[in-house]
């Protein structure tokens, strides 16, 4: 899944319809559209409110550390040299206000010049005087990069990094002024976007493509198993937490893990039950079962490659 | 090699870094405060980084060298150090502690290597000292780029109380080559040195080398480079360590002594150090995080005294068989075991 974060309607709008996305109500205090393996946020202008927004989003919905999050917008550029509708990946965020910085890991190949972004808490500037938050750079602001000038990215790397991991972020940033951002028209805005758009699908594209890598877990029928294992033989934390590891290196060597748990368990009841009116084991027979348990799995470890799957069980 | 190089400000300046920007030209240089910026970021997902470092420029700064940990072996030495000069390596082996001890995958060159040289020279005034300095890296892997171990060959050969150990999972490349050259150079002049300065290849079965320790030299390399001292009567340290439980484990050690000693003499070897797997619980705690897939990793270990290591029948059963492969070749005073 790639979740766009863009500020403002005029710069969804392109990757709205480009993707057939459908507004839907899950968030209400903003606005959110979905489609197959995409969806996008507006976050609305300003750090706090992208903060709150993209919070809100990865609280509501569960995503893994596959899924990538990409905020796509406009920006200021104190350079002129670079043309209006160039293209910008960031690696390195600046907080003009807390001169904290940040760096979202840059892992995948992409075909964007890089800067340096600074997030801002204001957007209009007074002509001919120089606004605070170039008079007041932040010293890490880097010689061997050019700066721009947001006001979200800090907002949204400081909420996001709370739950997800450092490549999982990625900013985007367009050219659309050289610091007069009152000269910039929704006329204007839309053209830039429409330039912009091919270059930033075909990455997108790019990206979409990606394989998740293969995840061992614990599945829900898994993990119910574990649990009544562990219950009825009163496991302590430390045996449950045997159980399970045990479980997950059996599944590394993908041994049909959960049928020998299955089957060794029932078996064990079985036989201590026709013993006992009433299925009650102590402390020393669930330590008796896991010691059998683990004695079995490892020993099928050294030569589980060579032989058939079929033939491991109690 | 490296897309991005982070550089701190204060080290901008120095040759060293000059001289590495110059060689990765095509890099996107980003200039920080401090390396622990970068490389102790939270959230940061070490195998995803692992395919792609990013390599950080910095000054190292006090302590320059670390008392050896417990879980080293210290070949009853009583000075027993280690250093870290450069952070994290090339190499992508499964079972690396590395992956639980740091936070990064992003490699780390200190440039003020001269720094740790000094404090080395106050240390060396009070005692004598066995200092490792390929533990956190593989510093011979970096040769070409750092050349960190002629300058540690050319500093060993100025003290004559020092010890080196160099560990590697390197092969006969060029730049051992280069350095063997040095070393044969320098021990005409002082015949201790091939005593004080120690390469230690670490070996391991072939099919564990191909599957568990990705861009690592071949096990055959590795015996090539140890080969290749030898004949210049430059003795060699071999580490079977992490001994691993794998499949047809004996057959594989068995095999893997064979060829050792098929290519070396005992007389070739200055000592063989072997152990078991083991690593601290919060390490392996983290490593299984990021390789969740790994059967290595995911064995389920004991702890014991706060280090997760095979259970004391399997310990037993890997040293014993593997030392009594040994003791076919090797006298038992070279062999340097260790026990939890």
């Amino acid at each position: 899944m790639i979740t766009l974060l863009t500020a403002l309607y005029l710069e969804a709008e392109p990757f709205i319809q480009y993707f057939q996305l459908k507004k839907t109500n899950t968030l209400k205090e903003f606005q959110l559209f979905v489609g197959n393996d995409i969806q996008l946020l507006i976050t609305n202008p300003s750090s706090i409110s992208a903060a709150i927004s993209f919070t809100q989003l990865i609280c509501t919905q569960s995503f893994t550390p596959h899924d990538l999050f990409l905020n796509i917008g406009i920006c200021g550029c104190e350079n002129t040299n670079y043309p209006i509708g160039s293209i910008f990946l960031c690696n390195q965020i600046l907080d003009s206000t807390t001169q904290m910085a940040y760096y979202p890991d840059i892992l995948y190949q992409h075909p964007f010049p890089e800067a340096s972004l600074i997030t801002v808490p204001i957007q209009k500037i007074q002509k001919k005087e120089k606004p605070f938050y170039i008079e007041n750079k932040p010293e890490s602001s880097s010689a061997h990069n050019i700066s721009l000038y947001d006001m979200e990215a800090s907002g949204l790397y400081q909420a996001g990094i709370t739950y997800l991991k450092q490549h999982q972020m990625l900013f985007l940033k367009i050219i659309s002024d050289y610091l007069t951002p009152e000269m910039i028209t929704k006329e204007k805005l839309s053209s830039l976007l429409s330039q912009a758009l091919p270059s930033l699908l075909s990455f997108i594209l790019t990206l979409l493509k990606r394989s998740a890598p293969e995840q061992i877990m614990i599945t829900e029928e898994e993990g119910a198993l574990l649990h009544s294992i562990a219950e009825t033989f009163c496991f302590s934390v430390t045996m449950t937490e045997q159980l399970k590891q045990l479980f997950l290196y059996g599944k590394t060597l993908q041994l049909p893990i959960y049928q020998y748990y299955s089957n060794s368990f029932y078996l064990f009841i079985e036989q201590k039950s026709s013993q006992k009116e009433q299925i009650h084991f102590t402390k020393k027979e669930g330590k008796q079962y896991l010691e059998q348990l683990k004695q079995s799995i490892t020993s099928h470890v050294s030569s589980h490659l060579c032989r058939n799957k079929s033939t491991f069980s109690p | 090699m490296f897309h991005h190089i982070y550089v701190e400000t204060r080290a901008l300046s120095h040759p060293r870094t000059i001289q590495l920007l110059k060689h990765f030209s095509k890099a996107k240089i980003i200039e920080i405060k401090h390396y622990k910026d970068v490389f102790n970021r939270r959230h940061q997902n070490f195998i995803v980084q692992k395919n792609s470092p990013a390599l950080i420029l910095a000054l190292k700064e006090e302590p320059f060298l670390y008392p050896g940990a417990p879980v080293c072996q210290n070949f009853n030495q009583k000075y027993f150090y280690y250093t870290s000069c450069v952070m994290n390596c090339i190499f992508d082996c499964q079972y690396c502690y590395l992956q639980g001890m740091y936070p990064s995958a992003n490699l780390v060159f200190f440039v003020n290597l001269e720094d740790i040289f000094s404090e080395l020279e106050k240390m060396l005034k009070e005692h004598p000292i066995y200092l490792c300095i390929s533990y956190d890296t593989d510093l011979l892997a970096l040769e070409s780029l750092l050349s960190y171990c002629e300058q540690w060959l050319i500093f060993t050969s100025k003290h004559p109380t020092l010890t080196i150990e160099l560990r590697t999972k390197c092969a006969d490349t060029p730049s051992f080559k280069q350095l063997l050259e040095l070393l044969k150079e320098l021990s005409d002049t002082d015949h201790s040195l091939k005593h004080r300065f120690i390469f230690a290849f670490t070996i391991s079965p072939e099919k564990v080398q191909k599957t568990l320790e990705q861009k690592t030299s071949s096990f055959t390399g590795r015996l090539r480079a140890a080969s290749l001292l030898a004949s210049f009567q430059f003795p060699v340290r071999l580490c079977l360590d992490p001994l691993l439980y794998v499949e047809n484990w004996k057959e594989q050690y068995f095999t893997l002594i064979k060829t050792i000693f098929s290519v070396l003499s005992e007389e070739n070897i200055r000592d063989i150090s072997i152990g078991t797997f083991r690593v601290s619980k919060e390490y392996l705690k983290r490593m299984r995080k990021q390789r969740p897939d790994s059967y290595i990793l995911q064995y389920p270990y004991e702890t014991k005294s706060g280090v997760f290591q095979y259970e004391e029948k399997l310990e037993k059963e890997l040293l014993e068989t593997v030392i009594g492969y040994l003791s076919n070749y090797i006298s038992s005073e070279k062999i340097f075991v260790w026990k939890g």
